[in-house]
């Protein structure tokens, strides 16, 4: 007898490829789940009602986090957040995945160019204090 | 009722003065008197005292003209007022003693037997007919002959009704059986008068049966009868009991034409019988003796009254009904619009007579009318007011309810219809809802407690064929919501609404108009929150998408914004990205197919690509043990699939859930034929392992194969042993059914697979090689019993066997009291030796 599979209708689901491909090294744990909105990256951030195209994440080239583009564009778009990453206070700068650059990820980019030219700025004004807020804040992160 | 009593005691015991007292005194006018009351003797009329009354020629008596000299006396002794009086105090004393001698006689003479109206009117007609002759000669002044009517009548009426009532009451007092209290109502037992009961037998008889004017009894007729009763003043109570009589018809016309007729319109039948039947003889007899000129429009308010009894009438009899007719929905809506219109017109008399130029004129009337006829009274007495009836059916309503639904062993969906009929037929008696609010409390209570009721709501509203949805009602009402829906949003706050009306007066405190009034949305509201019919619907949609092979969602679509429409938009979140997940894949599989490096003619693969996140229904069910490898073919092209699906969608990629989904199947046998199959995708890898392969394969080696569980693998193996494609050699060996496949289905059918276990056993057995020798072969029969045993229960003991073996096998099979128990034990290492069992710490196995 031949078994010829004609057709095959499966079913499949999509994930978010977090760890795999940008942190091959880190097989171990990985967060599923936004820093900021603390929802799963597979689902939405608050603002966004369908997940995957219209909800896209960023992942985090300088350090190990994550966020969903709608959240670390708020994020960024404060002042305070000196362009750092909320989890770590690394300077956040992420991983280009997209081949099309939409407008979000060009005001990404523009964010996080804007918050490097002030914290140049910032350290030639005042490199000695830089320094020792940035001590401090060291102090602060190992603390 | 005591004075008239009373007064019969005295007179009794102290007889009143006569005529002939006056003439034992002597003086001038001695002579006259003489004469005068010769004349008047016996002071009653003579035929009557005879024995035989009835038999006597009817001719009335009348007092002989009196002569000359007679004449001539009564002038003298009636010479004045005073005079006159006094003669007709003493004359009508005397008469009195005669009347009630007469009537005592009269009630004890035909005691054994009913009367007839006619003997009643004979003799009343024959008595005012003396009386008044010799009345007429006397020449009494006004006053003094008014006096003597008025005596009269109170004189018929004491003997006709109220004496002959007691009379009639003490002989049952006597008989021991009077119930006290129908002293009590002297006026509603109009029945207990034999004379009255004559009297309506009458009326009965010649108004209802036969018609008014046609003569009988020879000289009697209506206008006589009437005529005489208006003269002893006892019209009254000749209305009264017309009225009764007319409502008894009326009664007996709506019982015996109404009931349980709900599918067409009778109100108008109930109006033209009364036009025609009643309300003709009514108004000649209520016209003759109301001494007003009544004009047209008085009439009327009788018409109306009769009318608006029969309504009554109906209503009552339809609140008894309610229940079935509301059951009967919508068959009975004649009948429901019906009720509407009875309990909603709101006549009063004034609308009759509504005409400018009669209006003072026309309350006068009323006034006299009522007075007249006591028809408000019995108007009252039988009709219950509107807000009476309101009450009333939503009362026995909601105990019928009770009664034949709202128990533990009521049906759901039975429920549910009645719900939905109950809502539309309220809404025809009373479009505003106020009933309806109070009728559906309970049922709404009792539909909360139903587990079910959810399940059965949505499916009622999603399942669009009627043969197959027991509440395809709901399913029609969701989609002729669409053109509701808009009107919705147009409600305007109460106090912004300038036609903002006050909710009705029997509203209950958190009545809100229009609330019951659409179904779904009744049902809906029965639970507190929508979240656990949007669960229900999220979870049917789940199972519909995984069901769609085509990636076609525009009728999911179709019904999901007619539930939005009643839901709200923004409730179905899940299932937004649900549908949009299917449409997504559709886009997905086709550039995924344009790239694909396959030639069109390797199997056609595609995936619905889910966002694992939002399908809960459908995900959470899966387990672990789903999951199982894929053939090959289809494994690789997965792979492809997924490397497109990255390329496409960066920084994502793809899990294969196995376990669901469809397979098309072509088998081609050796013989040229094939089969088509749709299955699921276990299935398919199962039997996708036997492809080509001539060799049969064990469950085992199966479940090792597919990472599958062997229960797995059992279930999918015996739906192709099923099917005739597998054939099943042991419980654990499967085999392609080649050879079979020449005979097609009939030997499917013929397999016996589908039988009971130890017989499979015993057939699969027959098939193998029996491990038999001479020494053992009449023990040949035990092995399939003993192998099945074993497959079952791992390992056995001889003792174990031996019992096992005794219960299992039927006695002409095998005969057990003729083999030594050593014997048997030999056997099983006999067996042991062909490698058939094996001996594990004492018990026997089956050898793997």
């Amino acid at each position: 007898m031949k078994v010829n599979i004609v057709e095959w209708h499966g079913f499949s689901t999509w994930h978010w490829n977090l760890a795999t491909e940008s942190h091959p090294e880190n097989s171990g744990y990985v967060d599923e789940l936004c820093g900021i909105c603390r929802v799963a990256f597979d689902g939405t951030c608050p603002n966004c009602k369908y997940p995957g195209d219209d909800c896209p994440i960023v992942l985090g080239s300088g350090c190990t986090h994550n966020f969903h583009l709608h959240c670390i564009l708020k994020w960024l778009e404060q002042d305070t957040s000196k362009g750092l990453c909320p989890m770590c206070r690394q300077t956040f700068t992420y991983k280009n995945l997209y081949p099309i650059m939409t407008e979000e990820l060009v005001n990404l980019q523009t964010l996080i160019d804007g918050h490097r030219v002030m914290r140049e700025r910032f350290q030639t004004d005042n490199e000695q204090e830089f320094e020792a807020f940035e001590d401090e804040d060291g102090e602060q992160m190992n603390g | 009722m005591t004075p008239p009593t009373s007064s019969y005691i005295i007179s009794w015991v102290i007889p009143a003065p006569t005529l002939s007292d006056l003439s034992g005194s002597s003086t001038d006018i001695d002579n006259d008197i003489d004469l005068m009351l010769n004349y008047l003797q016996p002071y009653f009329p003579p035929s009557l005292l005879q024995q035989n009354w009835r038999q006597a020629n009817k001719m009335m008596d009348k007092v002989a003209d009196p002569s000359q000299r007679i004449r001539a006396a009564i002038r003298s002794c009636l010479k004045d007022d005073a005079n006159q009086l006094e003669f007709v105090r003493l004359y009508q004393n005397s008469i009195n003693a005669q009347f009630n001698g007469f009537f005592d006689r009269f009630y004890e003479k035909n005691s054994g037997q009913e009367l007839t109206f006619l003997d009643y009117f004979y003799v009343i007609k024959t008595i005012t007919t003396y009386y008044n002759s010799s009345l007429m000669f006397l020449n009494l002044s006004p006053l003094a002959r008014d006096l003597c009517t008025r005596n009269f009548n109170s004189l018929f009426y004491n003997n006709l009704i109220i004496r002959q009532k007691h009379f009639y009451r003490n002989r049952r007092q006597n008989q021991g059986s009077l119930p006290q209290q129908q002293e009590q109502y002297s006026r509603d037992s109009i029945e207990s008068s034999p004379f009255l009961r004559s009297l309506s037998t009458f009326l009965d008889e010649y108004l209802f049966k036969k018609a008014l004017t046609r003569p009988f009894s020879g000289t009697v007729n209506v206008i006589d009868v009437l005529s005489t009763l208006i003269s002893i003043n006892m019209i009254k109570d000749v209305n009264q009991l017309l009225i009764q009589l007319s409502i008894q018809k009326i009664k007996q016309f709506i019982l015996s034409n109404c009931s349980g007729i709900w599918d067409r319109p009778l109100l108008e039948s109930i109006n033209e019988f009364i036009q025609n039947e009643i309300y003709p003889n009514f108004s000649v007899i209520v016209s003759y003796s109301a001494d007003t000129n009544l004009t047209d429009s008085i009439n009327n308010v009788y018409l109306y009254d009769l009318i608006k009894i029969a309504h009554d009438e109906l209503v009552s009899l339809r609140i008894k009904e309610i229940y079935s007719i509301i059951s009967e929905y919508p068959r009975s809506t004649d009948g429901l619009y019906e009720l509407y219109q009875c309990l909603s017109t709101k006549f009063n008399h004034h609308h009759y007579n509504q005409t400018p130029d009669q209006s003072t004129h026309s309350t006068n009337v009323i006034n006299d009318i009522t007075n007249l006829s006591n028809f408000s009274y019995l108007a009252n007495y039988s009709l219950k007011s509107q807000a009476y009836q309101r009450a009333k059916l939503v009362d026995t309503f909601i105990e019928l309810c009770y009664k034949n639904l709202l128990h533990s062993g009521a049906n759901t969906v039975d429920v549910i219809t009645t719900y939905t009929k109950t809502i539309k037929s309220f809404l025809i008696v009373d479009p505003k809802g106020v009933l309806l609010d109070k009728v559906v409390r309970p049922i709404r209570r009792y539909l909360k407690t139903r587990e079910d009721i959810i399940i059965k709501i949505v499916h009622g509203l999603l399942n669009d064929s009627p043969s197959s949805n027991e509440l395809i009602e709901l399913a029609r009402e969701l989609r002729k919501m669409e053109s509701k829906s808009n009107r919705n949003n147009s409600i305007v706050e109460d106090s912004l609404d300038l036609n903002w009306i006050p909710d009705p007066i029997d509203a209950l405190p958190d009545f809100k108009k229009g609330k019951v009034s659409d179904i779904i949305e009744s049902l809906i509201s029965i639970f507190d929150s929508n979240e656990i019919f949007i669960e229900e619907f999220t979870k049917l949609f789940g199972q519909r998408l995984l069901d769609l092979h085509n990636y076609d969602v525009s009728d999911i679509e179709e019904h999901l914004d007619l539930l939005k429409s009643r839901f709200g938009k923004n409730e179905f979140t899940t299932l937004d990205i649900m549908i949009r997940d299917i449409k997504e894949s559709r886009v997905i599989n086709e550039i995924v197919r344009s790239n694909s490096r396959h030639s069109s003619e390797s199997v056609n693969f595609h995936t619905s690509i889910l966002s694992h996140l939002y399908w809960p229904s459908v995900l959470d069910s899966l387990s672990e043990n789903d999951t199982f490898n894929l053939p090959s073919t289809v494994s690789s092209r997965f792979e492809d699939f997924n490397e497109n699906f990255s390329i496409q969608k960066k920084g994502r990629y793809l899990k294969f859930l196995p376990s669901i989904g469809l397979v098309k199947l072509n088998l081609e046998f050796k013989n040229k034929t094939s089969r088509s199959f749709e299955v699921t995708p276990d299935k398919a890898a199962i039997l996708s392992l036997f492809n080509e392969k001539s060799e049969e394969l064990s469950v085992d080696f199966i479940a090792k194969q597919l990472n599958m569980t062997s229960y797995m693998v059992s279930k999918g193996l015996s739906f192709w042993v099923k099917e005739g494609i597998l054939l099943e050699l042991t419980k654990t060996l499967y085999i392609v059914n080649e050879d079979d496949e020449e005979e097609e289905e009939g030997i499917v059918q013929g397999l016996p697979f589908s039988q009971s276990g130890t017989t499979t056993a015993a057939n699969s057995a027959t098939s193998e090689s029996i491990p038999s020798s001479g020494k053992f072969k009449e023990f040949e029969n035990l092995w399939p019993y003993l192998r099945t045993m074993l497959e079952n229960i791992s390992s056995l003991s001889s003792e174990r066997v031996m019992t096992l073996l005794k219960l299992t096998i039927p006695k002409e099979k095998f005969n057990f009291s003729a083999i030594k128990d050593s014997q048997l034990e030999d056997y099983l290492d006999w067996l042991v030796d062909e490698e058939k069992l094996e001996i594990v710490h004492g018990s026997y196995k089956l050898k793997k």
